[in-house]
């Protein structure tokens, strides 16, 4: 459920923050989560959600020409690379965020 | 600690690290490459800009092409430099970076070589005393002035999320646009078409086999060349007498060296033929320049109207006007010249501070010219080019090896280049959009120095010329072609010749005229013309086709562009094929034999055979000259084909058959026989009996990449037919950069296509939008209005008033 909320705040919010801005979504999701892999799994799913949503959105809406020739330079076809990229990229500073506010609120609960 | 991690790990995504681009900031799709997705829309509404003193409308039409209509030609050249930023930004700026020794401003520490190479060459220094020569010249300066104004005032629009893609992958920003800018760009087209030389080679060859053995395998001369200007061509002037030494001198050619070999591979073609040859009655001209093929192209298509001015064809990116092109009068394009245009001195200094040099029997002194190199990340640095009068020393302390794009010059040495004189090409290429008559040609090319081209001219007056057109400087037999002595006044450049002394031909009594990259003169010339020219194939079958047409129409020039016939297959495959005995062969080998014997010598897409000889012809070569000449590499260039195909065809027990290093003395007969041997085996392993993988499309076919070679961003594999020495030149990266034909007339009618697209976003169909036809060989239909009312499309008006 918070994950379905911080996605849906980002959409407002993205458009005007700098990329890294993920990462604090990703600590949203980490101090509403109750475990460690919780936290990890909600931070990936915030940072990258957003990102890959859009994505898909605009690969099927016009711009599929520049997504495959960007999954061209990782050596992929279509949307593949781009998309893996897009995963990866959102999903792993998202974590981290997550990882940062689970342990801040840890650190401060004990 | 984790959050630590976390800033790192964003710090390092938000940045450049080695060749990955900031990944973060990147795949971003509101702020990285996605925010591009329309950026190659055209403008929806009017623009409006201060500089403007008039309204300007363009129409794009449905190829992308912009029709710009204006009132006068500061608006003119104003609006194309907007357009050109627009479609191009990127490369127009990277090209004239990399010219200028700037690249480690981009990418770091590890170009810097690369930089100091080209401020050594004199790049910067060119630019800079073409600007300085500019300032005699009013009308030039305001036009390359509108021209930069109209860049940057697209420079000025851009947000960064809106920077081309090349700038979010290499992350940094563009800079704004300058007249030097401009002259760099010229500098840079002149490094690409004459910057190289085999003066060191070619004295490794001397001092081990002696001048005769060089005047045969290095010669211009044969009976097989069909010169640019015909063999009956008067040469109406009195020569000025060049006095040589009275020996040739040798240098060391030992040592550190390095050579930037010309590739005589070149495929450029031009022909026109007259009106009574022609279907109208009018002349028809064609135009095919072949350069390394890149997207985006090196060309921008463009249609330039205002009062004085109505010309259509391809420009640079970076400079004003049409380059290749047309008007309502004439037409007009250009092959390389190949000329010899770089030439290298031994020096002889006091001391080992080399700031004394000798020449003349006097001391002379060095004049240090020191330049500063910014390096991205890192400390600027200076660089110093030690200069004598004959040039700059190229290397005195980096360089053992500096290929450039594969390739190097001369070291330790001063090098002689008439580019880095100062000259005004882009007035050329102003003067013929303009001109009307084959006088006012001659006045434009008048002001063409460097890179040597064969400037081909047609007019509704109905005269056909060509002239070859670099500052030609007079030179004894053999003058350039090896090291120089620097201390000897003779070995100087002298004065260079009137320029009715310089080759040229018009409307010649057969009625056609043609370059190929060859030779231009036969031995009747009465000045020496050194140069790296292309095999006399070409042209021949290009002159061999023309000979036999009447009633010509666009069409039957745009066949000849796409010719695929090999005059070098049909010359040696006869021989060659008597070397094998067919009773000695496998099964698999008689049916290639079988193939060769029946083979019509085209190199056409689906042929097969061109695979078969491309590697036997290849292989023979190099057991040709390997063992004697060493590899071809930096110091050695092995002799051309059509030195071979001689050996071949008329002394087949040569000496330089024989492979040196095994007793046996060996003729063609054995080389022959092994190569196939060698090569037809490698292909069966390799591609099987023969079927559709050794057609030649497949087997080679063209491979169009990005121009920073980025993967993905190239179109690859394409399906071409052709090769070198055939007029359809299409090699692997390598090919007709722009093909076009125009029948003169009340109005013209032109016919046109390049490798690529105009706009240069690899999100656009318009990136990539005109190969297939270019591959096909197909031309469009050029739309030529001579006002907006006669054209259809997307129109905007440009027009006075406070920046949009």
């Amino acid at each position: 459920m918070n994950v379905i909320v911080i996605c849906c705040f980002s959409f407002f919010v993205l458009p005007e923050m700098p990329w890294w801005f993920i990462s604090i979504l990703g600590s949203m999701a980490g101090l509403t989560s109750k475990r460690v892999h919780t936290s990890i799994a909600n931070g990936f799913l915030c940072g990258s959600i957003p990102w890959v949503f859009i994505l898909v959105y605009y690969h099927y809406t016009g711009s599929q020409l520049l997504i495959h020739r960007v999954s061209g330079i990782i050596g992929m076809e279509n949307l593949s690379g781009a998309l893996l990229a897009t995963i990866f990229i959102g999903g792993v500073v998202g974590a981290m965020g997550a990882l940062c506010s689970y342990t801040f609120k840890n650190a401060f609960k004990n | 600690m984790v959050l630590s991690v976390t800033i790192f790990t964003v710090y390092l995504l938000n940045n450049r690290f080695f060749d990955l681009p900031p990944l973060g900031k990147f795949f971003d799709p509101y702020h990285g490459y996605l925010a591009l997705r329309n950026s190659d829309q055209l403008p929806t509404q009017d623009l409006f800009f201060e500089s403007l003193r008039d309204t300007v409308n363009v129409t794009w039409d449905e190829r992308r092409v912009p029709h710009i209509f204006a009132n006068n030609e500061h608006d003119l050249f104003f609006v194309q430099g907007y357009i050109h930023a627009f479609d191009r930004l990127w490369q127009m700026e990277f090209q004239v970076m990399a010219a200028g020794g700037r690249l480690s401003e981009i990418l770091g520490d590890r170009t810097i070589d690369y930089d100091r190479f080209q401020r050594r060459l004199g790049m910067m220094r060119g630019a800079e005393n073409v600007l300085e020569f500019y300032q005699q010249d009013p009308t030039m300066l305001s036009s390359l002035q509108a021209y930069s104004d109209g860049i940057n005032a697209y420079i000025s629009t851009l947000e960064p999320d809106q920077y081309p893609i090349e700038y979010k992958l290499l992350d940094y920003a563009p800079e704004n646009w300058s007249i030097k800018k401009c002259g760099l760009l010229y500098m840079y087209m002149a490094w690409e078409l004459s910057g190289s030389t085999n003066d060191l080679a070619h004295t490794k060859f001397l001092k081990e086999f002696g001048i005769d053995q060089y005047q045969k395998l290095y010669g211009f001369d044969t009976p097989l060349l069909s010169p640019i200007m015909p063999r009956e061509t008067e040469w109406d002037f009195d020569p000025i007498e060049v006095k040589p030494p009275s020996e040739i001198y040798l240098s060391d050619p030992y040592g550190d060296g390095m050579s930037y070999q010309p590739n005589t591979n070149n495929g450029s073609n031009n022909f026109a033929v007259s009106g009574k040859l022609s279907e109208t009655g009018l002349p028809i001209l064609s135009n095919d320049p072949h350069l390394n093929l890149t997207l985006p192209s090196i060309w921008y298509e463009n249609h330039l109207i205002s009062p004085g001015i109505n010309a259509y064809g391809v420009s640079l990116l970076g400079a004003p006007c049409v380059v290749i092109g047309y008007n309502k009068d004439i037409a007009w394009g250009s092959t390389n010249g190949m000329n010899d245009v770089m030439d290298f001195y031994d020096i002889t200094f006091r001391d080992e501070s080399m700031m004394e040099y000798l020449h003349d029997d006097v001391w002379k002194k060095v004049i240090l010219s020191i330049e500063e190199i910014r390096v991205r990340d890192s400390e600027t640095i200076l660089d110093t080019t030690y200069m004598t009068h004959h040039g700059p020393i190229m290397s005195h302390d980096i360089f053992e090896k500096m290929p450039r794009f594969g390739s190097a010059v001369s070291i330790g040495r001063a090098m002689r280049w008439l580019a880095s004189e100062p000259s005004m090409e882009p007035k050329t290429f102003y003067l013929l959009n303009k001109a009307k008559t084959y006088q006012d040609y001659l006045d434009a090319i008048s002001y063409f120095n460097c890179p040597g081209q064969n400037i081909i001219f047609a007019s509704n007056n109905n005269d056909i010329a060509i002239w070859q057109t670099n500052k030609l400087i007079p030179k004894w037999d053999l003058q350039g072609r090896f090291i120089m002595d620097g201390t000897d006044p003779s070995h100087d450049w002298k004065t260079k010749l009137p320029i009715e002394h310089q080759p040229h031909s018009l409307n010649p009594e057969r009625g056609f005229l043609s370059s190929a990259n060859q030779n231009p003169v036969d031995g009747s010339y009465p000045y020496y013309v050194p140069g790296d020219y292309a095999p006399p194939f070409r042209g021949a079958r290009i002159d061999e086709l023309l000979s036999d047409i009447k009633g010509v129409s666009y069409d039957d020039l745009r066949k000849i562009q796409i010719d695929n016939k090999s005059l070098l297959a049909q010359r040696v495959v006869p021989f060659l094929l008597r070397t094998l005995d067919p009773l000695s062969l496998s099964s698999d080998q008689i049916e290639i034999y079988n193939h060769l014997s029946q083979w019509d010598y085209f190199y056409n897409p689906e042929s097969v055979m061109p695979t078969m000889f491309d590697a036997w012809i290849k292989n023979i070569s190099r057991s040709t000259w390997r063992d004697q000449l060493g590899d071809a590499d930096a110091d050695v260039e092995w002799p051309n084909y059509r030195v071979l195909s001689d050996l071949i065809v008329d002394d087949p027990n040569s000496k330089w058959f024989d492979n040196i290093i095994t007793n046996k003395i060996e003729s063609l007969s054995d080389i022959s026989q092994n190569a196939f041997a060698i090569e037809s085996e490698r292909l069966l392993n390799e591609l099987g009996p023969i079927d559709d993988a050794w057609q030649w499309k497949n087997s080679r076919g063209t491979d169009v990449h990005h121009l920073a070679k980025i993967p993905g961003f190239g179109n690859l594999h394409l399906p071409t037919g052709g090769d070198w020495n055939i007029p359809n030149a299409t090699a692997k990266t390598h090919g007709p950069s722009w093909r076009f034909v125009v029948e003169l007339g009340e109005r013209p009618r032109a016919y046109g296509t390049y490798p690529g697209g105009q706009s240069g976003f690899p999100g656009s169909v318009h990136y990539d939008q005109f190969l297939d036809s270019w591959v096909k060989g197909e031309l469009y239909e050029l739309k030529f209005p001579y006002t907006e009312d006669e054209i259809e499309g997307h129109t905007i008006g440009f027009n006075p008033g406070s920046d949009s």
